[in-house]
């Protein structure tokens, strides 16, 4: 046991426990296991919501990516999948990666979205991406540019009022 | 084919995610302040929906601009009674603390810290209290920058702290606006 110890001090200098990919997301929002205090009671449904503004060009959202890590990560310490309920509001040039290829190459000089197979993934999960109608509209991003299953609000103000008087909680960072 | 023509017309008319407020349009209850698009939206909100909602201020605009979240509060308003909400189911109250306390304050007291200039955002503030909209200066950052009571704009109040009126108006059912 001690010496298990002493080989993993070894073979990981500092403190730095390993992410772990999955049980959800294998190929992002890694999470790393850790020793909690804070117990998740039996039964709790977590709805929890992200505010998202900022763009990555070239590599996944962070923003997004987040979103992913929390699901991972609750249902890695014993959660269903069906209890941990995400939202994603995103205004600002985020909304760019929510968009359908052709939309993004343009706007892009023919890049690709790096953030868009990371997106299709979480909708497919059940992860919702709910799109500032007022900043996309400032964008001219229409509705038939974003990815399908992405939604589209009246505002990010308004998405955020709706989902937090409906239970959500919203994230802080 | 339409689309590729549209979109081109479009990324010509705006380079990259340049924002283009031609979509958009006066609102219902405040139709100078926080213009609005029409958004096909698939967050329907349910009926009997009462949107309390608190914004955070700290960003000061800059001298002669109309600082960009009260016009936020505004267009808020706006928007969702365009949707179809009754105005008296909108309820905002907005909880600035830091510089943009100054953006609160009446003209004889902004302009000689503003190169003279007008409080560009103070007719937004009137016309938003004048639409039931709250407004509150945290007094801990009026305190230290030296902000009176009787510098503020009429209707605007003071709090002990923003933090208080965070906590008692999220107690009271308000959301906390993120941005």
């Amino acid at each position: 046991m001690r010496a298990l110890l002493i080989a993993a001090l070894l073979a990981a200098p500092a403190v730095a426990a390993e992410p772990q990919g999955g049980p959800v997301f294998a190929g992002f929002g890694k999470h790393t296991p850790v020793e909690h205090d804070v117990a998740i009671p039996k039964g709790m449904v977590l709805r929890h919501v992200y505010d998202v503004t900022k763009a990555a060009p070239g590599k996944l959202n962070p923003g997004f990516e987040t979103a992913a890590r929390f699901i991972n990560s609750h249902v890695a310490n014993g959660m269903a999948e069906r209890d941990v309920a995400v939202a994603v509001v995103v205004h600002g040039p985020a909304i760019a990666e929510l968009t359908t290829p052709q939309v993004y190459a343009a706007r892009n000089n023919g890049a690709a979205n790096a953030s868009e197979a990371m997106v299709k993934e979480m909708l497919a999960k059940g992860v919702r991406f709910i799109v500032c109608g007022q900043a996309a509209n400032a964008m001219g991003v229409k509705k038939a540019d974003l990815l399908p299953g992405v939604e589209l609000a009246i505002s990010a103000s308004s998405a955020h009022a709706i989902l937090q008087a409906q239970g959500y909680t919203l994230n802080p960072f | 084919m339409l689309r590729a023509a549209v979109l081109s017309l479009m990324l010509m008319a705006a380079p990259v995610l340049a924002q283009d407020r031609s979509g958009f349009g006066p609102g219902p209850v405040l139709p100078d302040v926080g213009p609005i698009a029409p958004v096909e939206s698939d967050l329907p909100i349910p009926k009997g929906t009462r949107f309390r909602i608190a914004f955070d201020v700290r960003a000061k605009a800059e001298p002669g601009v109309l600082s960009r979240q009260i016009e936020t509060a505004a267009r808020t308003l706006n928007m969702h009674v365009a949707a179809g909400v009754p105005k008296q189911d909108v309820q905002i109250v907005v909880i600035v603390h830091g510089p943009a306390g100054w953006d609160l304050v009446k003209d004889e007291v902004y302009a000689p810290r503003n190169g003279g200039k007008s409080n560009a955002s103070a007719v937004a503030v009137q016309k938003l209290i004048g639409a039931g909209v709250e407004f509150y200066l945290c007094g801990q950052s009026a305190a230290s920058q030296g902000i009176r009571k009787a510098d503020l704009l009429p209707g605007v109040k003071m709090s002990l702290s923003a933090i208080t009126a965070h906590a008692l108006y999220q107690q009271r059912g308000y959301t906390l606006n993120p941005f």
